[in-house]
């Protein structure tokens, strides 16, 4: 059974076309990486796996089952606009999105303070939500996220606002989740996370599917167009260059789609650099947005 | 509806424990009560003292001559003495009767005080009850006791209301202002309950939307589920609220605490109002509470929100626009009118029930409350479905074509 299958999705708003004929499946279990610039139809995408909004075509299975009340109770959502009620007391808060996220309120209680524990966050309990900062305040919102123990997240830009020790602290929850079978839909613009967690992505651009697939084979698809370099020359204005990034005392170099490497080196040793390192490199997810998101 | 519940439950909870629901609650219960304790303790003691001083002998100075002698009374020859006397304290005032006293009917008899005219003390001069009939008893002197005393009290009236037939209807005047009084009440208690509720359903939406909250609710519970719990919720929140308001002042009334009873007077509101009062309230509420929240949800913020929800207010209390019409016309044509109209029938009947329940036709009430329950029924449709276009609106208010199609869309 898939934790969630997506055939066919289309949405407009008027007549612009926010989701176009969208297919993907996630697995049990399986971190999944929803990918795009801004704009692109992802929010509208999840929103309709959450039955917030209704598709104008296709069909969406969640947890093998067409989403209803009681499926929704077993996915967790973290949206992209959120925030929580500021007045209130973080336990109050928890309590209540346990609720109704279907537990009973003891149930509810005692899981408020298991994941606010679980995310440094047990001595908050009693504040108020604006007292905290916006980073706890993120923490929080993902502890809502775990509270009813979901089998399956969907979680948009989960790392945003969070310092380097939260976002491990974060990531570490994410795959003990996963590792317990949940499924998660993550959807962030921060690739290094991506690339560090998912195992396939699906990257949409205006709404349709631009790349879809096991990560690494993606990257090697790409792979004839990355190459790292340490040479006495500056390359990055070269017009075989499409994007240079530093990386170490090297630069990792994306290279335009007519420009092979051995092209690329034998030009640069023809102008008489000096050449300490070539090599073939797998492209960054980054890399690989930026190649094929039209802007 | 489990769901709804619990949203009810949390927002009730919330509501009610905040510190400004507790102060909103109980400081106009203490204001209004310290205030009417002062007001009752101000009229109290400037009585006592009027009582004093109409307790202590009154002074005549008689240029007439022909004030008969009474005991309480004590003639001076000139003004000089009357007024030593006067400062003394060994009179409470003193009276000038001019020599023109009975051929000039214009002629006015001065009543000399030294206490300083007030609000209060303007009303009621410090004299004696009897001094109007010791008066008139001088004037006629040597006329029979008995036209002595009709004189007194020419014209006593006491009021006998027939209905058609002829015989008497049994209407008590003073009834029929207690209930007009009890109806003005009820109007301005309904208003108020209602647009509470509303207000707080107003600024907990606005929140929700400012701090982003309600993606996260949603994922949990549908708008339906929502708005319905909210309704519920705030709705008693509002009703507590004013509950505590009204058992206080019956309470402050009935034993007499504040120095007003209206204990032994009798009770002319028919119980029949009390359960009308709620039942209007409870459909009066849903029907506004619901617009207000769908209009309001298509604000981006509190204000917004409050703009949109504005015009509902407006309807709700124009029948105080013709409260003086209902008040002389309970069943005229107009009462009838706005007793058909959804936002203006909940005050309305209310108002014409408590006035005159006797000649209020059933056929008015269960034609207001169907009415009322079928506009209830679509402005919740209307509300449910603005409110779920609107909760997802941030930064952005929608024009007319865009609202009219989110009423008109599936979803």
């Amino acid at each position: 059974m898939l934790a969630l299958e997506v055939r066919g999705v289309t949405k407009a708003y008027d007549k612009k076309v926010a989701v176009d004929a969208i297919s993907l499946s996630v697995e049990p279990g399986e971190i999944f990486g929803l990918l795009g610039p801004n704009g692109a139809g992802k929010s509208s995408l999840l929103r309709m796996v959450m039955d917030i909004l209704r598709p104008d075509a296709g069909e969406i299975r969640v947890l093998g089952h067409p989403i209803s009340p009681a499926i929704k109770e077993r996915v967790g959502y973290l949206p992209e606009e959120r925030g929580l009620y500021q007045r209130q007391r973080v336990g109050d808060v928890l309590q209540f999105l346990g609720e109704i996220k279907g537990l009973p309120r003891h149930v509810a209680l005692r899981r408020a303070e298991s994941v606010l524990d679980r995310v440094d966050l047990l001595e908050a309990k009693q504040k108020r939500m604006r007292q905290l900062s916006k980073g706890m305040q993120q923490k929080v919102q993902i502890a809502a996220v775990l509270l009813s123990e979901p089998d399956l997240m969907i979680l948009d830009e989960p790392f945003e606002g969070l310092d380097p020790v939260n976002r491990v602290l974060i990531t570490d929850l994410m795959k003990e989740r996963a590792a317990k079978g949940c499924a998660i839909v993550l959807s962030s613009h921060r690739m290094d996370q991506v690339e560090a967690m998912c195992r396939k992505v699906f990257l949409i651009d205006h709404g349709k599917e631009v790349l879809s697939g096991e990560l690494r084979a993606i990257r090697e698809r790409f792979a004839d167009s990355a190459v790292l370099l340490e040479c006495d020359r500056d390359v990055a204005s070269r017009p075989e260059v499409e994007r240079c990034t530093p990386e170490g005392a090297a630069v990792r170099l994306l290279l335009k789609p007519d420009a092979g490497p051995e092209k690329f080196l034998s030009s640069l040793l023809a102008e008489g650099a000096s050449v300490r390192r070539f090599e073939r490199a797998l492209p960054s997810l980054d890399d690989i947005f930026v190649r094929v998101v039209k802007p | 509806m489990r769901k709804a519940w619990i949203v009810a439950r949390h927002e009730f909870l919330v509501t009610v424990k905040r510190v400004w629901f507790l102060l909103g609650t109980i400081l106009p219960i203490l204001m209004g009560g310290f205030g009417l304790s002062v007001q009752v303790f101000s009229v109290r003691s400037v009585e006592e003292t009027q009582q004093e001083l109409r307790s202590r002998k009154i002074g005549v100075v008689d240029h007439w001559g022909q004030v008969r002698p009474r005991e309480g009374v004590r003639v001076f020859k000139d003004e000089g003495g009357a007024t030593k006397a006067l400062a003394a304290g060994e009179i409470g005032s003193y009276l000038v009767v001019p020599a023109d006293y009975l051929e000039n009917a214009k002629s006015a008899v001065d009543v000399k005080t030294m206490r300083r005219p007030t609000l209060l003390t303007a009303q009621q001069m410090p004299i004696p009850d009897w001094i109007e009939s010791w008066l008139l008893e001088s004037v006629l002197q040597g006329t029979d006791r008995a036209r002595v005393d009709r004189a007194k009290n020419p014209f006593p009236i006491r009021p006998v209301y027939l209905d058609a037939s002829g015989a008497p209807s049994g209407e008590n005047p003073k009834q029929a202002v207690i209930r007009s009084f009890a109806a003005y009440a009820f109007f301005f208690l309904l208003l108020a309950s209602i647009f509470t509720s509303s207000s707080y359903l107003l600024q907990g939406m606005a929140e929700e939307k400012e701090h982003r909250v309600m993606e996260m609710v949603i994922s949990s519970v549908t708008p339906g589920e929502l708005m319905l719990g909210k309704l519920v919720g705030l709705g008693a929140a509002g009703l507590l609220q004013m509950t505590a308001w009204v058992a206080t002042g019956i309470v402050a009334l009935a034993t007499g605490v504040i120095g007003v009873t209206i204990a032994g007077e009798g009770f002319p509101v028919a119980p029949g109002a009390f359960a009308f009062c709620f039942l209007y309230f409870l459909l009066g509420y849903v029907l506004y509470g619901s617009l207000m929240l769908g209009f309001g949800a298509l604000g981006t913020n509190l204000r917004e929100s409050q703009q949109m929800a504005a015009v509902w207010s407006f309807l709700g209390a124009s029948p105080l626009l013709v409260v003086l019409l209902l008040f002389e016309e309970p069943q005229g044509a107009l009462a009838r009118v706005f007793s058909y109209i959804p936002f203006t029938a909940p005050t309305t009947m209310m108002f014409r029930y408590t006035v005159d329940p006797k000649g209020t036709p059933l056929l008015d009430i269960a034609g207001s409350v169907a009415v009322l329950l079928l506009s209830t029924v679509l402005a919740l449709r209307v509300s449910a479905r603005l409110y779920r276009a609107g909760l997802l609106l941030y930064g952005k208010r929608p024009g007319l074509r865009e609202i009219w199609r989110w009423l008109i869309a599936p979803r």
